[in-house]
């Protein structure tokens, strides 16, 4: 019995899970598990660039909201095939993160963050201001879904191999060379360009696919309501992705999904007994980063993993917790 | 490892065959749960609240007794967000299993629960307060009904009418920056134009925009007889302190929309400011009848603050569902029966006056002239100028003539429409 | 546009510029020295404003509000500082992720507490009038508050240029190591500018809630333009502060009623050109 082969039979019982879900709870706690899967796509697009990539973003929910109201206007607006629709939504979200990624390529640290709000603020100016195109305050409503997934639990089997095969793709990415030195762009990007690597263009990639993601993400919400609005790409949307990373374990991937059904559990469930559920929210996220840093991920690793692996006789002696995530980079600002 | 994958792939194999079973409940039995939609936090948590209120006062007053059965009101808050209305929707109804939804509040939300609605098999809900016009019109959803609701145009049409009577030839509007402000503005440009009367500017300003003075700077008292204003919640404070403070009043006069005097922005102010203001709605907290006065009164003992219209249409959507109950005898298990109920309810008095609805889901009921006065007990309150009764969506257009023309939109305020009186189905109201 | 209309305007921008930079002051201060982007700046604006509320309701006086209201910010931005920012001093990440959940606890204790519905403080009798200036009719209040602005950024650069304390921040913001390296104890240098932002913020608050109105989501709006106004100015820079929140309040007031459809985007074309071509602001420094 190995380390290995534990990992893959939990994957294993996870995946069974998921997969006869709906023949185990009603619609309800489905549609929870259903937005716990999309929006860790999200938090995952955002672990993809912040948490491998040091790169903190505020306007990721932009990016998403390109897709969302991609498709809804080229669907419901310009009467396109729900397929057309999509591939143009994402052709639109690749576009925009490329164009989005070449204004930040050469910023860093807090300077990156504030860069990142403002492009997130601008979408959402545009989605709130030009109601010729955008329904302006009212949104979008009518999103069409694929035939076959009209039924909740129908919908819930899309999202589930759509978010898997993601999330196969960003886990191979970032154990390729490209995803190794986007981890070294993050460490030590002035050590880069010595040994040939270009961190801007590393940066620039990692953004655009990072954007990508988001906007398969942001497909899937606008499916899932049928609808899309201005408040789904406000700055807020964004924060509360990045909070779903970190809570869950910035540069991780199953933290992403772990901090998605958390937010998603107290926004939607805990609300019904809680009436100061915000509160709730922002406590928790202040408990989150004054004691466990690594998130719920860093803190399973730390206290069940490891422990575990050494039971197996394959782990290391535990480990001090991991701070390689939070340097601070010297220079704020290079042209 | 492979060995793993394979075994893992033939046992997901039958998942997804087949659609899970769904538990079947007996709608007849037990309470009959009603889920209530209504935000109380974010930014319309004071809209949301008096929602809240005026559902909870009607049973409070007439207890939960109705035709035999027991009503239980499932509160949740929406946060005004629609992925927030949709899934607390599908919390009510599945985990608690509620035949009847009541609510939400935004036309945003009212969209998204509309949609879910429909594809919801024995789902009914009830709408007071999304005032979307085309969801009685063009967008209708048979199992969504407008009960103790209203759409945003309808008592917008008459202000128009009274404009002309005024005297008015050239008029302003500013009105918000999405569906509502386009529906309210329309209802007055449309009638308005009918008459002969010129629209000299519209301005729009976004919801939530901070400083209305840089849109008020931009009309010229000179060049109108008049201003058509809507604003909604947090803006219509800002907009009355611009409109004071830039000198405009008692400069140009001004009619407002329903919600630009409503109580939930008269009751946050000090001061004169809103005194003399003249607007037009559908609920005047003033209004001398016993309906209206008694909910007044209770509402205020209650809660200690004088009610808006919001907590009037809450009230009312009580008031409509007892009605439907008594006629089914308690039950609402057959939806058929139970809309066709719904549908059937006449009021002929209720906290807005006499109410029921058109073959088209939306409502008949009075538009009010209203003037904002100090009331007795000092408190700024609207009292009733002029009453239109029997107001419909359409007000004198023929329906058919009516939906053939787009929905009122920023590109279609009505102002093209036409003006012959082939086009009216009843009086023509045309000089 | 008629010069009626541009004057009043004109009027409008600079005066809603003076309560932006109340704000953004303070933000810009934390951001460019302690490079924090305090993104509960907002909630502590409405903090202030509501303080400043209740402070109106039991006393009626608003001078004492300014007061109350700068003061109950300022204190809270010495605990926040103190005990928490500083446990996390170092780490960006966490940093804002700090500030976020402070901003989603002081809105909704703020919605517990005062309520949603909209409120707007009175001002005071003798500014609640309107005065004639060039020939337009304008509110006296706003006046007010250009003035205060204006004293306001005398005072600041007056603090920074002029006494020792401004010189161990502008140390600070220069190169912190070499300033803590010269004995300058930097530690209470960053609560004091902390505590100083607050403060502002708790001011703006109380002058905003007269202004414009207090709300939920007040906070969110108000924190969006202070962002544009530092991006715009530069961080760290008084300067800055004072061109960037005068230049987005004029963008957004001559935005809105030229180019109304594109007012944001108005508003933020010139922060992403300025991010392009000039990253540091217009006075900030490279590097």
């Amino acid at each position: 019995m190995t380390a290995s082969r534990v990992k893959w039979a939990g994957l294993a019982v996870v995946l069974l899970l998921a997969a006869y879900l709906p023949y185990m709870v009603g619609p309800f706690y489905i549609s929870l598990a259903t937005q716990a899967l999309f929006f860790g796509l999200f938090a995952l697009s955002i672990n993809l660039i912040s948490g491998f990539g040091g790169m903190i973003t505020l306007g990721h929910a932009g990016l998403m909201g390109v897709a969302g109201y991609g498709l809804a206007i080229l669907s419901v607006n310009e009467g396109w095939g729900l397929a057309a629709a999509i591939v143009g939504a994402l052709v639109a979200t690749v576009l925009v993160s490329a164009f989005f990624a070449l204004l930040v390529v050469r910023t860093r640290g807090t300077y990156f963050v504030m860069v990142t709000l403002a492009e997130g603020m601008v979408i959402w100016g545009i989605a709130l201001r030009w109601s010729e195109l955008t329904g302006g305050e009212n949104g979008i409503p009518g999103v069409p879904k694929p035939d076959f997934a009209d039924a909740y639990w129908q919908f819930y089997y899309l999202v589930l191999v759509v978010v898997a095969v993601c999330t196969v793709l960003i886990a191979l990415l970032v154990r390729s060379p490209f995803g190794l030195g986007l981890k070294g762009v993050r460490d030590a990007e002035d050590r880069l360009a010595p040994l040939g690597y270009n961190a801007a263009v590393h940066k620039l990639i990692a953004f655009t696919i990072s954007g990508f993601f988001a906007g398969v993400a942001g497909l899937l919400l606008a499916m899932y309501n049928s609808f899309i609005g201005p408040s789904d790409v406000f700055f807020l949307a964004s924060a509360e992705g990045l909070l779903m990373s970190i809570l869950g374990g910035i540069g991780t991937v199953s933290g992403a999904f772990a901090g998605a059904a958390v937010v998603v559990i107290v926004t939607n469930w805990v609300s019904t007994y809680v009436d100061r559920w915000q509160t709730l929210l922002g406590v928790v996220f202040v408990l989150v980063v004054l004691f466990a840093p690594d998130g719920i991920a860093g803190a399973w690793q730390r206290h069940v993993w490891e422990p575990l692996k050494r039971r197996l006789g394959r782990g290391a002696p535990a480990p001090a917790p991991a701070a390689a995530t939070e340097t601070r980079p010297r220079e704020e600002v290079r042209s | 490892m492979r060995r793993a994958l394979v075994i893992l792939v033939l046992a997901a194999i039958p998942v997804g065959c087949s659609a899970p079973e769904q538990a079947t409940r007996d709608f007849d039995e037990g309470p009959v749960k009603v889920g209530l939609l209504a935000p109380t936090s974010g930014t319309v948590a004071a809209s949301g609240t008096d929602m809240l209120h005026g559902w909870e006062l009607w049973w409070k007053l007439h207890g939960t007794e109705v035709a035999g059965r027991r009503i239980e009101t499932i509160h949740e808050d929406t946060a005004g967000d629609p992925t927030t209305a949709l899934t607390k929707a599908r919390r009510i109804v599945d985990q608690e299993g509620a035949k009847i939804l009541a609510g939400p509040l935004l036309a945003n939300e009212g969209y998204a629960l509309a949609g879910y609605v429909k594809e919801t098999a024995d789902l009914v809900a009830l709408n007071p307060v999304s005032s979307s016009d085309d969801l009685s019109q063009r967008k209708r959803v048979e199992t969504y009904v407008r009960a103790g609701g209203w759409q945003s145009s309808t008592p917008n049409h008459p202000a128009g009418d009274w404009a002309a009577e005024q005297g008015w030839k050239k008029v302003a509007t500013l009105c918000n920056d999405y569906a509502f402000g386009y529906e309210s503005c329309a209802g007055f440009v449309n009638t308005f134009t009918d008459h002969g009367g010129e629209v000299v500017k519209q301005l729009y300003a976004p919801l939530g925009t901070s400083d209305y003075s840089s849109y008020l700077a931009q009309i010229d008292a000179d060049e109108v007889d008049g201003v058509f204003v809507e604003t909604v919640g947090a803006d219509s404070p800002r907009f009355l302190q611009a409109w004071n403070s830039l000198g405009l009043k008692g400069e140009v006069p001004l009619i407002g929309n329903e919600t630009m005097v409503d109580q939930s922005t008269l009751r946050t102010v000090k001061g004169d400011a809103p005194l003399g203001l003249m607007s037009f709605g559908h609920f005047a907290e003033g209004r001398e009848s016993p309906a209206t006065q008694e909910f007044v009164r209770e509402f205020k003992a209650a809660y200690g603050q004088l009610p808006s219209y919001y907590a009037c249409a809450t009230y009312t959507a009580a008031q409509w569902l007892t009605e439907a109950l008594e006629r089914t005898n308690g039950r609402i298990a057959d939806t058929r029966q139970l809309l066709a109920a719904l549908d059937g309810v006449k009021l002929d008095d209720s906290c807005f006056g006499p109410m029921r609805l058109d073959e088209y889901g939306g409502t008949i009921a009075n538009a009010y002239l209203r003037k904002v006065v100090r009331g007795p007990d000092g408190a700024l309150v609207n009292e009733v100028q002029r009453t239109y009764e029997d107001v419909s969506q359409f007000w004198h257009y023929d329906p058919e003539a009516f939906l053939e023309q787009p929905v009122y939109s920023r590109s279609d305020q009505g102002t093209d429409w036409p003006a012959d009186c082939g086009a009216y189905a009843k009086e023509c109201p045309l000089p | 546009m008629s010069t009626e209309e541009f004057q009043l305007q004109l009027l409008n921008g600079v005066t809603f510029g003076a309560l932006l930079f109340l704000v953004a002051s303070g933000f810009t201060l934390i951001f460019g020295l302690m490079r924090i982007v305090n993104l509960a700046q907002g909630s502590l604006y409405l903090l202030g404003g509501y303080v400043g509320l209740s402070t109106v309701r039991a006393t009626g006086s608003f001078w004492l509000a300014l007061l109350a209201g700068a003061a109950a910010v300022g204190l809270a931005g010495l605990i926040v500082e103190r005990g928490l920012l500083r446990t996390v001093r170092g780490k960006p990440m966490s940093e804002i992720l700090l500030t976020v959940g402070l901003s989603f606890i002081v809105a909704d204790l703020a919605l517990a507490t005062w309520g949603g519905d909209p409120v707007t403080l009175e001002a005071p009798p003798g500014l609640d009038t309107s005065t004639g200036v060039f020939g337009i009719t304008y509110p006296t209040f706003r006046l007010a508050v250009l003035a205060l602005g204006a004293i306001v950024a005398i005072g600041l650069w007056y603090l920074l240029e002029r006494t020792r304390v401004g010189a161990m921040v502008r140390a600070g913001v220069d190169d912190r190591e070499t300033a803590a390296a010269l004995g300058i104890n930097v530690g209470a240098v960053f609560t004091g500018v902390f505590v100083l932002g607050a403060l502002l913020a708790g001011l703006a608050g109380v002058v905003g809630g007269a202004y414009l109105s207090l709300f939920p989501g007040a906070d969110a709006e108000i924190l969006t333009y202070s962002l544009v106004v530092v991006v715009l100015g530069g961080l760290g820079s008084l300067r800055g502060a004072i061109a960037g929140s005068l230049l987005v309040a004029l963008i957004y007031t001559f935005g809105q009623s030229l180019v109304p459809d594109l007012a944001y985007f108005v508003l933020f074309a010139p922060m992403a050109l300025i991010l392009i071509f000039r990253p540091q602001g217009l006075f900030g420094r490279a590097g």
